[in-house]
Parts: C-alpha cells; structure tokens; sequence
C-alpha cells in the first residue's frame, strides 16, 4: 500500500488494510527495525486532545526490496 | 501442513489492498475536483482584475491550492506527489500545458485590450480543470491497483 505513496497516516493504513492498530504496530516496528520503513510523529488538527499521529513511510531500501519481491511474486505467477 | 496460498494470491490480495488505497483517493474527487477548477479559473482569469487587483487574484489562487493539498491530506490521511504509471504522468503534464497556456493566452488578451475574453477563458479553463482532475484520479486509482 505505501510503495505508491509519499507516506500515510498508522490510522489510515490500520483501517485500509482492516488490521487492528496492535499487529500493524508490531509489523511496523519490524519493518522498521529492518530499515524498509520510517515513523515520524506530529502534531494533528484531527485530534482535539494533545496526542500526535504517526506517519509511515518506505525507506530507499523498502521501495527495492519491495519491488524484487513483486518482481519474483509475478515471476512465479507466471510459473504457477 | 501446507498452505495452498501462491504468488497469484499474494499478488491478488496486493491488488485488494491497492484497491482500497485507489477508493481512498476517489473519495475526495468530489470536493478537490471542482475546487481545483475554481482555483485554475480564479489563475487564468485573474488579469480580468487589473492592477494591483491581480495580485489579490493570483494569491487567492495560489491559498486555495495550497489549501486543497493541506484539505487532502488532512482527509485522506496520504501524501502523494507523484503519479502511480505513464497515463497519469501524460494526464498530469497535459494539464500543466493546459493551465499555462490558458493563463499566457489570458495575459495577452489583457495586455491586447481584450479583457471581457478573460472571463469566458477562466470559466473554460476551469472546467476543463476540474474533469481533467477528476480523470487523473480515476486514472491513478485504475494504474495503482495493477500489481501484476
């Protein structure tokens, strides 16, 4: 979902993909402990209280590893 | 025991959620198009206002421009700044070709005394503004689904 995008907000990607905001956490974390994806927080005009949103982005290295595995997805869809 | 889940479900379930990436973005045409529209015409026409007039035009322009990408975000929740394959990329720089000429055309019929063409100009250009970026959406959201 982020490889066509600058970035987007965990909510939004949590409702997209109907994942609870827990596994998406614990993926994202992962991800990001593996240099695919980067978190930044601010401060949103969608919340009233004074808590941040977080943005997700794919690293440089996440787009590639990200296109070679479609690459290889659509490879052996060819195959199947 | 072994799943039976492939690489054409994975590439299926890719597209799913692509899917849904392209309908988030389909659901702002309706607002961010037309508004588009009126910022490009308040641009084109804005030398209809002579001097200093068309300075106050052209910022008003330029706010609601920059207010509608703020607006999009704020909505969507997604930052996009790049088209998602070739249609949309030729969409987008017809659209820049569009827009530019229309807001030459208007300064010489301005600087041509020919300033009650201007309005008729701005209300074209604005409407073709405003299908041109509701095509754009529906053409990023048709290439940003394709995974295959």
């Amino acid at each position: 979902m982020l490889r066509p995008l600058d970035d987007a907000d965990f909510r939004v990607i949590a409702e997209t993909l109907d994942l609870s905001e827990a596994n998406l956490s614990k993926t994202v974390q992962n991800l990001v402990t593996l240099g695919y994806l980067v978190t930044s927080k601010q401060a949103s005009p969608q919340r009233s209280d004074a808590r941040r949103t977080t943005s997700v982005k794919l690293t440089h290295l996440g787009r590639r590893v990200f296109d070679e595995h479609l690459a290889a997805l659509r490879a052996m869809a060819e195959h199947e | 025991m072994e799943s039976n889940f492939g690489a054409s479900d994975a590439l299926s379930a890719v597209e799913a959620d692509r899917r849904k990436l392209g309908d988030r973005m389909t659901a702002e045409t309706h607002w961010a198009a037309p508004a588009q529209g009126l910022a490009a015409a308040l641009l084109i026409g804005a030398p209809a206002a002579g001097i200093p007039g068309v300075f106050l035009v052209l910022a008003a322009s330029l706010a609601l421009f920059i207010g509608i990408e703020w607006a999009f975000r704020r909505r969507s929740g997604l930052t996009i700044s790049r088209p998602a394959g070739p249609r949309g990329m030729a969409l987008l720089v017809a659209l820049a070709v569009l827009l530019s000429g229309l807001s030459l055309l208007s300064f010489a019929l301005w600087a041509f005394d020919l300033v009650a063409w201007i309005a008729p100009v701005a209300l074209v250009g604005g409407l073709l503004m405003a299908l041109g970026v509701r095509t754009y959406d529906r053409t990023y959201s048709n290439e940003v689904r394709r995974a295959r």
